[in-house]
């Protein structure tokens, strides 16, 4: 790592400013704390904890100790992290200073700051190359089935110089990160993309209402020329927050979910500038790969404008690839991962011919730009969290008073979508027990999976209707149950 | 009184994606769980639509406990 090259990192709540050289010493520190633990055979190292300057030198140890850094949720559930911990077998679990998940049995589970290292911990090393697996981000499966996209630094390199060359170093002099840090969006966008341009980071992750409210007045206090956050929360900042007091913001980045061409204009009349560019971005291409900017033409519904390096393609309903159309979108990209953790199975069906298929369906013009007209996958977009409905409904399907499960999205005016499911319960009881109620399942989900995937609005059928060949179609379920009201 | 009360539960309730009775008493922001930033703003939401009203900001902010929605729906202001 050449840290002379990075900027500085700020945690606005502590208060604390870490220079590039804080973080060389405290990534140093790190890196000594778990290289004696990291070996090719178990490189894994999963960091749970985020939103501060300790997390990025976690981050850069476990790179310098030549591990592969796994940055999940610091709110897992006991059942998640466990199912982590068999999944991946980790050298160790790094912890922050606030509570984090609880860590399986025989994992090392260390706070890197009050570490002690011997003075030879910090020599030697496990040599890696670009092409090693450095990163993993989960996007699904923490329940049951892990899914766990894998960079490497290579891939990661390349999305951290091509969104400096499509933003302009200028514009990352100082940025806020209101994202949480184990998400692509918020970790490779949000914060190693300025960091790397040399600019002041400044952390204030998973802000409360009442900061929110204070948006506008932070930003100029720092002066802030960039930050990037889902549409549900620039609704709830303009809802909150008067406007910046003099203009500072230089670029404005809206991802991770739909964006409307009416907030589209109202954050850019809020933030002062008409750089406000929708970004689209997926874990699996390390976060931004195309983007459409104010600044060049009007808003509109689904538009993501152009790619920031490498080409999409058009898989049209005839199979065939093209570099206009309709269809779903294949993407072709420098910072594409390198497949999901040891499941081909999954990596597959995504990964083919050197495209990666995204499950969005949308157009090409004959200009390159993209539009999203909608999506082949069933993934809830919830605040621009994902939410997999396979996952819930593999989970419910586990509690012995639930016969069926099917999860799906319902349309929120707050959070875009939220999780809807409907259960049927088992007709029969063998173990004398009473059917459980819904309040019984939502607290049973609750001990299993991370909050963002417990589902929102339940509903209650004696049978989940299925299609003529026995298949169930989340939409048509989805209807009937919206049809039908709660319960 | 307690009709102002069932509206509050009831608009919480709703904006929780929970049934009122497994709304605590004293149930508040900071601390049921359930009540989170992205609830909080369906809350707001519903109590204007109850209303035909928008609140302003602070107000907004000032919500924070299941007798602040009580307060607003009586006097428009917050305990």
């Amino acid at each position: 790592m050449d840290f002379g090259a990075l900027g500085s990192v700020t945690d606005l709540r502590q208060g604390t400013r870490w220079t590039a050289a804080d973080l060389a010493r405290a990534s140093a520190h790190s890196a000594a704390v778990v290289r004696p633990l990291v070996t090719p055979d178990r490189p894994h190292v999963v960091i749970a904890h985020g939103g501060t300057p300790m997390f990025l030198a976690d981050l850069f140890g476990v790179w310098e100790a030549g591990g592969c850094a796994v940055c999940v949720n610091p709110g897992l559930t006991v059942s998640e992290m466990s199912v982590i911990g068999e999944f991946l077998n980790p050298a160790a679990v790094l912890i922050g200073d606030e509570d984090g998940p609880v860590v399986p049995d025989g994992v090392p589970c260390l706070n890197s700051v009050r570490e002690k290292i011997n003075k030879n911990s910090g020599l030697g090393g496990n040599l890696r190359t670009l092409d090693d697996p450095a990163l993993i981000l989960f996007t699904s499966g923490t329940s049951g089935a892990p899914k766990g996209v894998v960079h490497s630094l290579r891939s990661l390199f390349a999305r951290i110089g091509l969104n400096r060359a499509h933003m302009g170093d200028g514009s990352l002099a100082r940025s806020l990160c209101v994202l949480p840090t184990h998400f692509g969006h918020g970790l490779i966008g949000n914060c190693l993309t300025p960091l790397f341009a040399g600019g002041d980071l400044l952390l204030w992750s998973a802000v409360s209402l009442k900061e929110t409210a204070e948006l506008g007045a932070t930003l100029a206090a720092h002066d802030v020329t960039f930050m990037s956050a889902v549409p549900a929360f620039w609704r709830m900042a303009l809802r909150l927050s008067d406007a910046p007091p003099r203009p500072c913001l230089q670029r404005v980045h809206i991802g991770s979910a739909p964006l409307s061409s009416a907030l589209w204009q109202d954050i850019a009349q809020w933030a002062g500038t008409d750089s406000v560019v929708n970004m689209y971005g997926i874990t699996e291409t390390a976060n931004w790969v195309a983007g459409a900017s104010l600044a060049d033409a009007p808003p509109e519904d689904g538009l993501i404008g152009t790619m920031w390096g490498g080409c999409a393609a058009v898989l049209a309903e005839d199979g065939t690839l093209r570099s206009r159309g309709e269809g779903e979108i294949l993407l072709q990209t420098p910072s594409l991962m390198l497949g999901y953790h040891a499941r081909p199975d999954l990596t597959e069906p995504v990964l083919r011919n050197g495209w990666y298929h995204t499950g969005d369906t949308g157009q090409i013009d004959g200009d390159g730009r993209i539009r999203l007209i909608g999506r082949r996958k069933s993934e809830i977009n919830k605040a621009g969290m994902k939410v997999h409905p396979e996952e819930v409904d593999l989970l419910l399907e586990r509690h012995p008073g639930v016969a069926e499960a099917c999860c799906f999205g319902v349309p929120d005016e707050v959070s875009g979508e939220i999780v809807g499911v409907v259960v049927a319960l088992v007709a029969t009881k063998t173990d004398g027990q009473p059917a459980p109620t819904i309040a019984d399942l939502r607290d049973w989900c609750r001990a299993r999976i991370k909050a963002e995937c417990v589902p929102d609005r339940w509903f209650t059928l004696a049978e989940i209707p299925k299609t003529d060949r026995g298949k169930v179609n989340r939409d048509t379920v989805r209807d009937r149950c919206l049809r039908q009201g709660p319960g | 009184m307690d009709d102002l009360r069932m509206r509050a539960r009831g608009l919480l309730a709703d904006a929780l994606e929970l049934t009122p009775d497994e709304l605590p008493d004293d149930a508040s922001i900071d601390t049921f769980d359930a009540w989170t930033s992205l609830g909080h703003m369906r809350l707001i939401l519903g109590i204007e639509a109850s209303m035909a009203t928008q609140l302003d900001a602070a107000l907004v902010i000032g919500i924070a406990s299941l007798d602040d929605i009580v307060s607003v729906l009586q006097n428009g202001s917050a305990q």
